[in-house]
């Protein structure tokens, strides 16, 4: 019997700027969308595009799973899991962190996408308003009069806040 | 500006929201108005509790956490003084509260927020409280008011927020005999717009929040005739009935849902599960449903949480009583009226609506 070495098979994906991934099964089944994809497209060797991912983005999301699926079945993986999350979050500034909650939202990572929304929960904590607003993009629409009130009716919230930093 | 390609959807911003505590979201209201709606409605829910009158205060414990003796923490209103209090109902967060004392206090109280308000004084209504044998708090979204009911032999009074005044809407007792001890219950329950009571073990009652009036119903499903039912606390909106189904060689615990407004829909199975003599000694305790298909009971020893696995219940402890359980003697402070309530955190004001 002839003993045919295991080939893993190559997944390709292709980036909103038209770099192309190849990358293992493994990897590649954990975006929903992916395999959504794959299920219903078995036999489909063309590259899967990803108009809504950039390369960057990717290459993060890429690395973050090769080391994920390295822990995985070992004895410690909670916890090499967890301290890596935690270096891997470090890392990332407020822009990549948003980058990554898009992709994993538009790729359909649900675990990643919890560890990040969770990770910009713990970056948005102890800021200001100002703060918020510019990470999310979002306009103020109260007139001076009603913020100014708002601010008075809940004056305990705002004491203790980071300044901010830039 | 805001580009729709670059900015997270608002349902991941409400994720994200969620991830935070309580003080950062209050400041996140002047984020913008669409976030204060957001962080403000009653479907921005967090964890359900449990909410405990006594002597000294009162204690909160989460239903969702396991068994631990520290799982209960005191909280105290900023209008609390050292008297009696009767929780009259809980909705959307808040707990509807009154004082008893020489004078009778109406409270509204976030208790995750700490936002309190007091409610103006009922003069149409004789405020003896052993007159009072129903009463009910809850929501009616159609004029999007809360409202309070006071029902006495006599009379029935109603307290609306949106219009911050009592008013009569019957005269005479509530018109239903409740003559069963063993489904008697003076609080109603809330659920999607009307306050629900048991008149007997086979009939139910309601009150309707929004026409302020009684009707008897919802009516049970066809299966469940012939046998022994009790309304349950809900958790969110939903109603739940549960009773003991005694078969020709089986005796089975059974729970029944009910989603939509009172008198439309119908009941839905949620479990059947085969009784066991500890769940029958509890079921006459039952306070609610947690999240996720188990019922809390409140016994004198301690309060326990029966999960369903694999079609059995396991009782889970959460807290022993003698931890908090308050010895109140003599006068009016009897167990029965200082009976807990739970709760589900939000941030939900508990002022008048602008």
């Amino acid at each position: 019997m002839s003993m045919d070495t295991v080939k893993t098979k190559k997944i390709t994906l292709r980036t909103a700027d038209k770099e192309e991934f190849e990358v293992d099964e493994a990897i590649a089944m954990e975006f929903g969308t992916v395999k959504s994809f794959l299920l219903e497209n078995p036999e489909s060797e063309d590259p899967i595009p990803l108009p809504n991912v950039s390369s960057k983005c990717l290459s993060t999301i890429i690395e973050y799973f090769t080391s994920h699926l390295a822990f995985r079945g070992s004895s410690s993986e909670e916890d090499e899991a967890k301290a890596y999350n935690e270096q891997f979050v470090k890392a990332q500034d407020n822009e990549s962190i948003k980058e990554l909650i898009l992709a994993a939202n538009y790729l359909d990572i649900k675990d990643m996408l919890d560890e990040l929304t969770q990770a910009a929960a713990d970056r948005l904590k102890n800021k200001s308003v100002e703060y918020a607003r510019r990470f999310f993009g979002v306009e103020n629409d109260f007139s001076p009069e009603e913020e100014a009130a708002l601010r008075e009716e809940h004056k305990w919230a705002f004491e203790g806040v980071d300044p901010d930093e830039d | 500006m805001a580009d729709p390609n670059k900015d997270i959807p608002q349902d991941i911003t409400n994720q994200i929201l969620r991830c935070l505590p309580v003080k950062s979201l209050t400041r996140f209201k002047c984020v913008s108005q669409s976030w204060r709606s957001v962080i403000t409605s009653p479907s921005f829910t967090r964890n359900q509790k449990l909410l405990i009158p006594l002597c000294g205060g009162f204690k909160s414990l989460d239903l969702e956490k396991p068994f631990d003796e520290k799982a209960t923490k005191w909280i105290f209103p900023r209008f609390w003084q050292n008297k009696y209090y009767r929780i009259l109902g809980s909705c959307h967060g808040l707990v509807c509260l009154l004082e008893v004392d020489l004078r009778y206090v109406f409270f509204l109280w976030n208790p995750c927020t700490g936002e309190s308000n007091q409610l103006p004084d009922c003069d149409i209504f004789p405020l003896e409280w052993r007159l009072f044998n129903f009463y009910g708090f809850g929501y009616d979204s159609i004029s999007d008011d809360y409202k309070i009911l006071l029902s006495s032999e006599t009379k029935t009074v109603v307290f609306s927020l949106a219009e911050n005044l009592w008013r009569t809407v019957h005269e005479g007792s509530m018109p239903f005999n409740f003559t069963n001890p063993d489904c008697y219950n003076d609080r109603g329950l809330y659920s999607n717009g009307a306050l629900h009571w048991n008149v007997d073990l086979d009939s139910l009652c309601t009150f309707d929040l929004r026409m302020e009036r009684f009707q008897s119903g919802p009516s049970l499903d066809a299966s469940m005739v012939g046998h022994k039912w009790k309304l349950f606390g809900m958790s969110g909106e939903t109603l739940y009935c549960c009773g003991i189904k005694e078969g020709i060689d089986s005796i089975d615990v059974e729970l029944w849902s009910r989603e939509k407004y009172c008198l439309e829909g119908s009941w839905t199975k949620v479990l059947c599960i085969p009784c066991s003599s500890d769940l029958r000694n509890s079921l006459n305790k039952f306070l609610c449903i947690s999240r996720g298909n188990g019922f809390i009971s409140l016994t004198s020893e301690d309060i326990t949480r029966f999960d369903v696995e694999g079609g059995i219940f396991q009782k889970i402890k959460l807290c022993s009583s003698h931890s908090w359980w308050c010895e109140c003697h003599g006068d009016f402070r009897d167990a029965h009226a200082s009976e807990p309530m739970t709760y589900v955190e939000t941030l939900v004001s508990p002022g008048r609506h602008r």
